[in-house]
């Protein structure tokens, strides 16, 4: 047993870094606001290692509003890696538009901190607040760029449509909370058994208000222009960020709260998993810009992970329902790099401002850039789902995870898709090898940071791909402490 | 007066900062009747908290303490994005907001 | 170093090779410090990319400011300054490259960073490093194929465990017996030969970084494909050897035709694909391991009708990347690409997987004769039908493919008719005289400026001496002529069928020996002998090809004149036996494919010179001479003999196409209706459905997907109100679909 305030130390630790990046900014000289970002990283490498302290607590504190424990541990991990590298790829970018540091960093620790809250609410009203601390930075980093009217059209319409669902989602709670007489995720089991109509009102709404952050279909329409109004590194984040937190709710919400009922959602979750991939698979298919294709098909990763999600309702074995949540974990931490890490990509190619990340800006960059051009096509691998890339063993996991759940026909669903995403995938990459270069080709973004947190991430998902045990033993001991 | 009555009203209320935020076409009105959506949540918890007889603590009150301080941060948030976008495009009309599409 | 530390490396090489020179290929291949032209070399690479010799180039002409992205010279300062417009003598040479490819399209432009319009030539070096890794790579195969055969040893070397996920565990593990030794005999020396003859025969190819990366990637896939010791790591290296393929194909990706056929090449193998795809997710889900052994182990005890099932569905995995009928279209259109990727993928190596997986899968296609009999069947039918078609083309490269299709299948025959060892020994002799071959015709496209077509060609021995002679080497043994490779490792497999009691297969098999020793030579004599038929101001340029690429055909043409010796004698009773007895034991005494009432069946004493063996041997070599006689009749002696054959036709048909065939290149096209008639009717009408129903059904997924995709993308209207909308009636479905879906 450990005290209320050493089991939150990560938390702690956080927030100490966000005050400090606040005020060390203030006194900082322009020419040295550069210091901010080996400062969140560094402060970040250090939060993660409070991370480890608590490994292993697995237990409840404050009177039962907040949980530690392994899984908790695991999204705080994989937040801190995802914010590292948001911190990492950001800076060059904004400085060609003379967008502020400090106010980036400061943004996106607090979002961070909302993902952990998340990560370790144990009651409906933590993870409400979670949530929302999450997500109103995201909205702020979608209209970062203050003068450009498409990142201002993105973030209102991500800011309108986010606190819609929001409402919707608070709306769910506190019917569950009236049919339940309880917000403690652990008690509201119940809500469907004995909630009748308004039991089924209450858990509609939970779903599409947590679906909602995770960018599933048909409450996907904010993603698309979200991100592509976003400046493209905020975007990465954007991407991969609160979908991570959105996953962490649903595991929460329905693993944790409901996953006893998981037979009566399970159909639901399969339903919304398919429309997703297929949906989002379908119309990334028919996009010319890069951008606005990473967006759609960073929607068609969310319905994989929802046939995880799916696979642990259906199943009834309790080892089977663990391998439906080490799939999503596995899945959502693969993508959270691979993806962050395309788009970034994409916006180092827009060194020119005016430049807007079509496929003709990839056009002949193998020869322009072979470096670069090898590393984008190993993320495009990746997200295809190519081995020995990470993309193929978060493919494979789920896979494996709904043929062991006895839904075999959400597989082929899964595996159809992933052949049509190739389509759209290897597009890029028959552009990068296969075409001339435009006459006016892009210039590309060469700053040292941003080459290192690709060789970064690139790095990890080939190691990971090659030697995926350490994080799949990662992953099997997080999961365990769900149940 | 039961339960009910104070569920029906907060459902209304909803229901109308639904229809709000769907009708309105100025993006303060529409910031508006998300507010008016929280509030119908709020009564809920009040009302839900006021007839809880099993757990007597006070769990729906705070919690909608809790809303209500989101909300408001909320209403900060929002109205950043809107005064940045009203600068570049001069109008709050969301319809003219349609350049991101497809 | 152990062995087992060699096996592990010999993929790791070309796998360096091949991150060379995709990241720094394009920048050592670089222009030369000192040009000698005044305008000109441009650097159009993008600011700083190749910053390390931007200096460099900056004496010789105007600086390049960052602004000024490709100043392309006018039309009359291209002309006058284009590297081929003055030195006729240097065409064949400076624009490598087979010469197929137009000067307008080898601009540069888009191939690589550089544009060298009437500037000095790149220098290209990119070649060096790959080409010195894959030689450590043979050297190492060799020394592991030397402990294997003859140390008899088998290794198992296990890296690490890959996958160990649920029910899931993969290993990442090199499994080298003596069946992978021999593949990798034939893998890892045709693979540097066709490196080293690239250096020459890609010289002045603006893409070379391109191309040798692409090709030691090719070397990496397919090592993994045959040193791999589960069917996971097969079906990763064998989808890798057709990624591959298809980049090589389309290597020259501004001719639509060859952009094309690499499109053809991949959608074909993908329906394979998907077939051998599915027959491994069974194994696994029946088996629960992908492992070789252990799958061997198991099989017996399922289902036998799952085991056919299986077995046909790894089949189609073998049809589609070895060319088999219906899957073989892709494979004359593949020729498309660069000559030593058609000797080195489409003859020796790729096309092998098929027959490869085929034998490692023995003890599974034993336990199913159903499977057995198909692979049999499409092996003898494809046999026949592409040597009717190879007949009659007139493209010397074209001629070579679906002599590639009909040898493989003879494989195919082997494999299915249980005489495994034959197979492989097939496919060890043909990989290295078919490498020869395709090699020999590169060299002659290469000395004779680009022309592929034979009918435009003769005389070449005159010019081509070491060409000539190695290709001759090479035809022998393709006819089955005594003595060279061809002829034991055929008549293995003709006198196995005879053995096993497949007569009418064996008939067949006589008749393809026949027709393959004909448009063998038909091919030789067109080429090398008579009078040059081509512009006759060609000939003067017409030139031995450079020593990297005849070095290669020398030293190819040693083991296709002594392999067959050295492997094949006894005939049924030589080395490889020996070798290969431990893999293939089991399908062995289990008897597969042996037919009741035959020879083998009965007490099969085994080869007896002086009995029916020999009488069959006989056979085979007759057919062999018999057709280089006939190919020689009509084709050296008496060039109007088939024309006045075709005269002799019954039917009716012959008078009609007399006038015609007075044009002696005119009667090709009469065999094409007469020989082949039914073949190229029936081929076209494959061809039909292939492009149609399977090409159509795949793209046609690919173009609804799209169509849909143009539809839904509109519903992103862009306004907020429409998406809240959306949202809402999102609500109302997940409230109607809890109501639906609750248990």
């Amino acid at each position: 047993m450990v005290d209320d305030l050493s089991a939150i130390l990560p938390e702690l630790a956080l927030t100490a870094l966000v005050l400090a990046v606040l005020t060390i900014d203030l006194f900082l000289r322009r020419e040295d606001k550069w210091l901010l970002t080996p400062i969140t990283v560094i402060g970040l490498g250090f939060v993660g290692y409070t991370c480890w302290t608590v490994w292993g607590v697995n237990q409840t504190v404050f009177a039962g509003f907040y949980r530690v424990d392994d899984l908790s541990v695991f999204f705080k991990v994989a937040t801190v890696v995802i914010g590292i590298l948001a911190a990492l790829f950001a800076p060059s970018y904004l400085a060609q538009r003379k967008l502020p540091l400090g106010e980036f960093n400061v943004i996106l620790l607090f979002s961070l901190s909302g993902m952990f809250v998340l990560a370790s609410s144990s009651d409906l009203i933590t993870l409400f607040i979670g949530l929302e601390l999450m997500v109103m930075p995201a909205y702020l980093l979608a209209g970062f760029h203050k003068t450009d009217r498409y990142s201002n059209e993105g973030g209102l319409k991500y800011f309108l449509l986010g606190s819609f669902a929001s409402a919707i989602l608070l709306f769910g709670i506190s019917w569950t909370y009236g049919l339940t007489h309880s917000t403690r995720l652990s008690e509201i089991g119940g809500l469907l058994t004995d909630g009748g109509a308004a039991g089924l009102i209450a858990i509609a709404m939970l779903t599409v208000g947590s679906t909602f952050k995770a960018a599933a279909v048909p409450f996907h329409y904010w993603t698309p222009d979200a991100y592509q109004g976003a400046p493209t590194p905020l975007t990465g984040f954007l991407s991969v960020g609160p979908k991570l937190g959105a996953f962490a709710l649903l595991v929460r919400v329905f693993g944790d709260g409901l996953g006893l009922s998981g037979a009566d959602w399970y159909g639901v979750m399969a339903v919304l998993a398919v429309l997703t991939m297929t949906g989002g698979n379908i119309v990334a298919l028919a996009q010319t810009n890069v951008k606005r294709m990473l967006a759609y098909s960073s929607i068609a990763h969310t319905g994989y992970i929802l046939a995880g999600l799916a696979a642990f309702a259906h199943a009834t074995d309790p080892g089977v329902r663990t391998q439906g949540i080490e799939a999503i974990l596995f899945y959502v931490l693969g993508y959270g790099v691979m993806n962050i890490a395309a788009f970034s990509v994409v916006g180092m190619l827009q060194r020119d401002p005016r430049r807007f990340g079509g496929l003709s800006a990839f056009a002949g960059l193998a020869g322009r850039a072979p470096v670069l051009a090898a590393a984008m096509a190993v993320l495009l691998l990746s997200l295809t789902g190519i081995p020995p890339t990470v993309g193929f063993f978060a493919k494979l996991y789920v896979l494996v995870a709904t043929v062991d759940a006895g839904v075999a026909w959400l597989a082929v669903a899964i595996a159809l898709n992933a052949a049509l995403a190739a389509f759209y995938y290897l597009r890029v990459i028959v552009y990068m090898y296969m075409r001339e270069p435009e006459a006016d080709p892009a210039p590309i973004d060469r700053s040292p940071l941003t080459a290192f947190a690709l060789a970064l991430s690139v790095a990890g998902i080939l190691l990971l791909g090659l030697f995926p045990d350490p994080i799949i033993s990662f992953v099997r001991a997080s999961a365990a402490g769900l149940l | 007066m039961g339960l009910q009555a104070y569920l029906i009203v907060s459902a209304m209320l909803f229901g109308i900062g639904m229809f709000g935020f769907l009708a309105r076409r100025n993006a303060i009105l529409m910031l508006i009747s998300i507010e008016l959506m929280l509030n119908a949540v709020n009564l809920s918890l009040v009302a839900f908290n006021a007839y809880d007889y099993y757990s007597p603590n006070d769990t729906g009150a705070i919690f909608a303490l809790l809303v209500m301080a989101v909300a408001a941060a909320e209403a900060t948030v929002g109205l950043a994005l809107v005064i940045a976008i009203i600068r570049t495009r001069q109008t709050p009309e969301v319809d003219e907001y349609s350049d991101l599409k497809e | 170093m152990t062995v087992e530390s060699l096996i592990a490396l010999i993929p790791a090489l070309p796998l360096a090779g091949f991150l060379f020179a995709i990241l720094l290929g394009a920048r050592i291949d670089r222009l030369p410090a000192h040009g000698h032209d005044a305008h000109g070399a441009a650097h159009a690479d993008d600011h700083g990319s190749h910053s390390g010799h931007g200096g460099e180039s900056h004496d010789t002409h105007a600086e390049v400011d960052e602004s000024a992205f490709r100043p392309i010279p006018s039309e009359e300062e291209q002309r006058a300054t284009s590297p081929h417009a003055g030195h006729a003598d240097d065409l064949a040479n400076s624009n490598g490259a087979d010469g197929v490819i137009p000067d307008d399209l080898n601009d540069g432009l888009g191939q690589t960073g550089h544009v060298v319009e009437g500037g000095p030539r790149p220098v290209y070096r990119s070649w060096w490093v790959p080409t010195a890794l894959v030689a450590v790579m043979w050297l190492f195969s060799m020394v592991v194929f030397v402990n294997v055969i003859f140390g008899g040893q088998t290794y198992h070397v296990s890296l690490y465990e890959w996958i160990g996920s649920g029910s899931f565990h993969v290993q990442i593990a090199f499994l080298v017996d003596g069946l992978t030794a021999m593949l990798l005999l034939v893998v890892s020396t045709v693979g540097l030969l066709v490196h080293v003859y690239s250096i020459g025969y890609m010289d002045g190819d603006r893409g070379l970084w391109r191309f040798f990366a692409y090709l030691n990637l090719f070397m990496f896939s397919m090592l993994l494909l045959i040193l791999g010791d589960n069917f996971l790591m097969l079906y990763v290296g064998w989808e890798a050897v057709g990624l591959c393929s298809y980049a090589l194909i389309g290597f020259w990706y501004k001719k639509p035709s060859a952009a094309g056929a690499a499109k053809k090449a991949f959608i074909v193998n993908r329906v394979g694909d998907f077939g051998f795809g599915l027959g491994i997710m069974m194994i696994w889900t029946l088996l629960g391991t992908v492992d070789f052994e252990q799958v061997f182990a198991s099989i017996g005890t399922l289902d036998p009708t799952a085991v056919t099932v299986i077995a046909l569905l790894l089949f189609a995995g073998a049809v589609g990347k070895s060319a088999q009928f219906p899957l073989h279209v892709w494979l004359p259109d593949a020729m498309e690409g660069p000559t030593p990727v058609s000797a080195l993928i489409h003859a020796a190596t790729m096309v092998n997987a098929g027959v490869y997986m085929v034998a490692r899968a023995n003890p599974i296609f034993a336990e199913s004769p159903v499977a057995m009999w198909v692979v049999a069947s499409i092996g003898v039918f494809t046999a026949i039908f592409a040597a009717a078609i190879a007949l009659t083309q007139n493209d010397i490269k074209k001629v070579l493919a679906y002599s590639t299709v009909s040898q493989l299948a003879y494989m195919f025959f082997a494999l299915g008719i249980g005489a495994w060892v034959a197979a492989i020994f097939h496919l060890v002799s043909h990989g290295f005289f078919k490498g020869l071959l395709f090699m020999g015709s590169g060299s002659v496209i290469h000395g004779a400026a680009g022309e592929q077509d034979m009918r435009f060609m003769g005389g070449l021995r005159a010019k081509m001496l070491w060409t000539y002679l190695t290709m001759v080497v090479g035809s022998l043994a393709l006819a089955g002529i005594p003595i060279f490779a061809g002829f034991f490792s055929k008549d293995e497999i003709l006198g196995e069928a005879f053995g096993r009691g497949y007569y009418l297969f064996w008939a067949v098999g006589l008749l393809v020996a026949f027709m393959t020793a004909f448009y063998t030579f038909r091919m030789v004599y067109m080429t090398f002998h008579g009078r040059w038929r081509g512009p006759a101001d060609a000939w003067q340029h017409v030139h031995e090809s450079a020593p990297t690429m005849v070095a290669p055909l020398v030293i190819l043409a040693v083991p296709t004149i002594l392999i067959g010796l050295l492997l094949g004698l006894p005939p049924e009773g030589g080395l490889i036996h020996g070798w290969l007895e431990e893999v293939f034991r089991g399908a062995e005494e289990a008897g597969a494919g042996i037919l009741p009432g035959s020879l083998a069946a009965g007490d099969h004493a085994g080869f007896s010179l002086f009995g029916i063996g020999g009488l069959l041997l006989l056979a085979g070599a007759a057919v062999g001479a018999a057709g280089i006689l006939l190919a020689y009749r009509w084709y050296v002696r008496d060039p109007e003999a088939p024309a006045r054959f075709v005269t002799r036709i019954p039917l009716g048909l012959g008078p009609g196409m007399y006038a015609a065939s007075l044009n002696k290149y005119y009667v090709d096209d009469l065999y094409a209706l007469v020989w082949a008639r039914g073949g190229v009717l029936l081929g076209n009408a494959l061809w039909w459905v292939d492009a149609k129903v399977i090409d159509g059904a795949v793209n046609g997924a690919g173009w609804v997907a799209q169509r849909y995709g143009a539809l839904l993308r509109r519903s992103q209207t862009g306004h907020v109100q429409n998406y809240a909308l959306g949202m809402a009636a999102g609500l109302v479905v997940v409230l109607v679909a809890f109501l639906v879906f609750r248990a």
